[in-house]
């Protein structure tokens, strides 16, 4: 009787407990954004064993006060994972947790893309305005004036394009490709060769040639040994001027045909090579005299290769040209 | 979206991309009652010109670029390409006056297009860089408005 009694005063010492535990910490139960504060815990887990016992969540908050509170047994595990990141405290965590996961993801996938394809350096040369871009499309059509090709540096690298002509840029020639690509369209409607397929085969022949030109130039530089300043980018950049007298030949050869082509494309052959040349004489021929780029080590070896590599590079300039649109052009009308 | 001789940055603040949606669709049924069905290079020409743009632009500019303001962007001034589509219903434009304004409207369509981006991405002189290939990519929808 004694122990009876004993359990049964304990037993209602438990429930006293609990109600003296639950009833001050009982809020209106369903106020999901006002408990995110961790001090709230203990009504959270009243409320969640509330909702696992599956009273409606809107009854009367004594009926809580009579269940037990205790963890639910095991074969209801499964439930539990998407109850609990129901709570609105922990959904406030994951969704904190998943966005800083985000970015850093983003970070690392920005870093590994960098590896492969270097954006920092590629943005160096589209850093350019409006002035740079219409003087060099007048150098590039008229370089026989310009008297100083010489490229100011800064102390990590040359000068952003912006501020130095000479510099080469990666703008003017992606978009002389892209009007190349489509002028070669137009030209072709205008003859009645047009299809859509025909850009394409345009764009990718244009392209492969480039590529091919310039895995040919890296080549002659590594076999001949040759330390020049030159990176790929410049090659690309260089090698890409040359859609420019290609543009303006082609365009020549709507008006005047043939003769007009001709006309075009051996002017800005001239115009480019004197141009290439006497850019690159800056960059690949050592600067004799100066002091400030005096290397004793190989820097001045070589000389004749230098040349000749400058003669390659500037010489086949014309011949890409005439192969990449002498197609286009439109053959004389036969009068009948 | 009409333009407007002064613009601010906020107006890009809230991207949208209904209007977009909705002049593409307004191209693509002008261009279907003057007998061309030519929803497919719509599209395809779109995006791949919204590609290379925004290639170009992140590159360009020195604060960040985002996707949905740019095809946003893109796609509002596309307005211009829309009037002469419905234009090329009623009258043809393969005269001279109808190359005359196709090339308005390409003009109106690049100047506008190249005034946000500007003011929206803070680039200093380098509005007629950005313009130029704006005025290619519409004149690829000119192309197919025309031919």
């Amino acid at each position: 009787m004694n122990l009876v009694a004993a359990q049964k005063g304990s037993r209602k010492k438990r429930v006293s407990d609990t109600a003296a535990m639950s009833a001050p910490a009982y809020p209106p139960p369903y106020n999901p954004y006002a408990s995110a504060v961790p001090g709230n815990m203990p009504p959270n887990m009243n409320m969640y064993d509330g909702r696992y016992v599956l009273p409606p969540p809107y009854t009367a908050s004594p009926d809580y006060s009579r269940i037990h509170p205790s963890f639910p047994p095991a074969d209801q595990g499964f439930s539990i994972p998407s109850q609990f990141l129901n709570e609105p405290l922990v959904a406030n965590v994951a969704m904190q947790y998943g966005q800083a996961l985000v970015g850093s993801g983003k970070q690392l996938v920005g870093q590994e893309l960098e590896k492969y394809v270097p954006f920092s350096r590629i943005k160096y040369y589209f850093a350019v305005d409006t002035r740079y871009v219409t003087k060099k499309l007048g150098l590039l059509f008229f370089p026989f004036t310009h008297s100083d090709w010489s490229l100011r540096y800064e102390q990590d690298g040359p000068v952003q394009p912006r501020y130095e002509i000479n510099a080469p840029d990666l703008y003017i020639p992606t978009m002389a490709y892209v009007t190349y690509v489509l002028v070669a369209g137009l030209v072709l409607g205008m003859q009645d060769r047009f299809t859509p397929e025909v850009l394409s085969i345009q764009a990718s022949t244009a392209l492969a040639w480039t590529v091919f030109e310039i895995i040919v130039e890296l080549i002659t530089m590594y076999i001949t040994n040759i330390q020049t300043n030159l990176k790929t980018l410049d090659l690309i950049a260089y090698g890409g001027y040359k859609y420019v007298g290609i543009i303006f030949a082609v365009l020549l050869s709507i008006l005047f045909h043939k003769t007009g082509y001709f006309i075009g494309l051996i002017y800005c052959s001239m115009s480019l090579i004197f141009f290439l040349v006497r850019t690159l004489k800056v960059q690949i021929l050592p600067i004799g005299t100066s002091p400030s780029h005096h290397d004793p080590y190989m820097h001045n070896s070589g000389n004749k290769r230098r040349m000749y590599l400058l003669l390659f590079v500037a010489g086949i300039q014309p011949f890409l040209m005439w192969w990449l649109s002498f197609h286009l052009i439109s053959p004389p009308v036969p009068k009948s | 979206m009409i333009v407007s001789r002064t613009t601010d940055a906020s107006v890009l603040q809230d991207t949208d991309l209904a209007g977009p949606l909705v002049f593409c669709l307004a191209l693509g049924a002008f261009l279907l009652l003057s007998g061309k069905v030519h929803f497919g290079y719509i599209y395809a020409i779109g995006v791949m010109g919204c590609l290379g743009i925004y290639a170009l632009l992140s590159l360009m500019a020195v604060s960040a670029v985002t996707l949905g303001t740019m095809v946003s962007v893109l796609g509002y001034c596309l307005l211009p390409m829309v009037i002469l589509s419905g234009i090329n219903v009623v009258l043809s434009l393969q005269g001279l006056t109808g190359f005359v304004l196709t090339g308005l409207a390409i003009a109106w369509c690049s100047l506008s297009a190249s005034k946000l981006f500007v003011t929206a991405l803070f680039m200093d002189h380098q509005q007629p860089l950005v313009a130029y290939p704006c005025a290619l990519l519409y004149g690829v929808f000119a192309l197919i408005t025309i031919f």
